[in-house]
């Protein structure tokens, strides 16, 4: 079993660099490379935990790059660069899996199934009955916003203030929807 | 258990595939490369599909210079042609629908038979000896 979150967030001073390697025509491949290192595990995860498919995960997180490497020319907020990778990733898988729900043009509203069996199916023969493989089972069966919400809380412990920037919502129902898919989340656990 | 929460560990149950993080930035540069090169993969596609669809006008425009012309339009040029012109017309003519209703509008004289012909039959009655009888007709 492997946790590579949380992990540390890279330095100001990183994103700095990234911001003024990216400034030059030159130096932009250098400002991405840069970018991958101290960001592709953090990124990876926030996906993966959402998409849980590694090879879905694999093209969400590339797409995310490459969207930062056509706008990042153009961006100047140096604080607010960790949260923007974030906001890409995090839209990114949103819409990943609002598309997952249509088919043909009709709406499918429930996708927890195909999520459930791709865990099973990623997850190791003898991690099937750990507590963090139920914990799993249980987060896949909460809304994808509150599921995000409570991965960037529990997993990331990210503060609320970053998660708002993030998600556009307000701290005040960031902790009343990680206040809740924590309560659902127990509740599943207490009665397996 | 009070608070499976707070005695679960944070690790997930998966995990990246071996050496995935080390081929990711080669990757992303294959993939930031090939963007271009799709895009005028595309404008290429576009550029056939116009050819092709200029291709398609002109052979259906050359085609509907080909067809025959139709009833009306034979009736018009017959008129303008003398007698002879008239039989060398309508036994070169290459369609015979076209030529069974001319004869049917045309030939009163037609009428009781040549309703119970096809246009092809019409056309070989036509050319056979009735020719003459049917162009003082019309």
């Amino acid at each position: 079993m492997s946790a590579d979150s949380p992990l540390p967030k890279p330095p100001l001073a990183i994103d700095r660099e990234i911001l003024q390697l990216f400034a030059s025509e030159q130096t932009r491949d250098s400002a991405l490379r840069l970018l991958m290192q101290h960001y592709s595990k953090r990124l990876y995860w926030h996906i993966r935990k959402m998409v849980i498919d590694h090879d879905e995960t694999d093209d969400l997180l590339q797409e995310t790059f490459i969207k930062a490497w056509k706008g990042l020319a153009n961006f100047r907020d140096e604080a607010a660069l960790y949260t923007w990778l974030y906001r890409i990733a995090t839209n990114n898988c949103l819409t990943h899996l609002q598309k997952k729900r249509v088919r043909f043009f009709l709406p499918i509203h429930n996708i927890t199934p195909e999520l459930q069996e791709k865990l099973s199916a990623a997850t190791p023969s003898e991690a099937a009955e750990s507590i963090e493989f139920k914990l799993q089972q249980a987060i896949l069966r909460l809304p994808d916003k509150q599921r995000m919400v409570f991965n960037m809380r529990y997993y990331d412990e990210m503060p609320y203030e970053e998660m708002s920037q993030v998600l556009g919502t307000s701290v005040g129902a960031l902790k009343a929807s990680y206040h809740h898919a924590a309560k659902k989340v127990e509740d599943f656990l207490k009665n397996r | 258990m009070q608070n499976p929460l707070k005695h679960t560990s944070k690790q997930l149950p998966y995990q990246a595939p071996y050496g995935y993080f080390e081929s990711l930035e080669a990757r992303t540069f294959a993939k930031i490369a090939a963007k271009p090169r799709v895009k005028s993969l595309w404008q290429g596609y576009l550029a056939y599909a116009g050819v092709a669809l200029l291709l398609l006008v002109a052979s259906y425009a050359g085609w509907q210079s080909q067809q025959p012309a139709t009833t009306q339009d034979l009736q018009q040029q017959l008129s303008q042609i003398d007698h002879e012109a008239k039989a060398d017309y309508l036994l070169n003519h290459s369609d015979p629908y076209d030529l069974y209703q001319l004869v049917d509008q045309a030939a009163p004289l037609a009428d009781d038979w040549l309703p119970a012909l096809e246009p092809d039959e019409a056309l070989l009655w036509l050319e056979a000896d009735n020719f003459e009888t049917l162009m003082t007709e019309l």
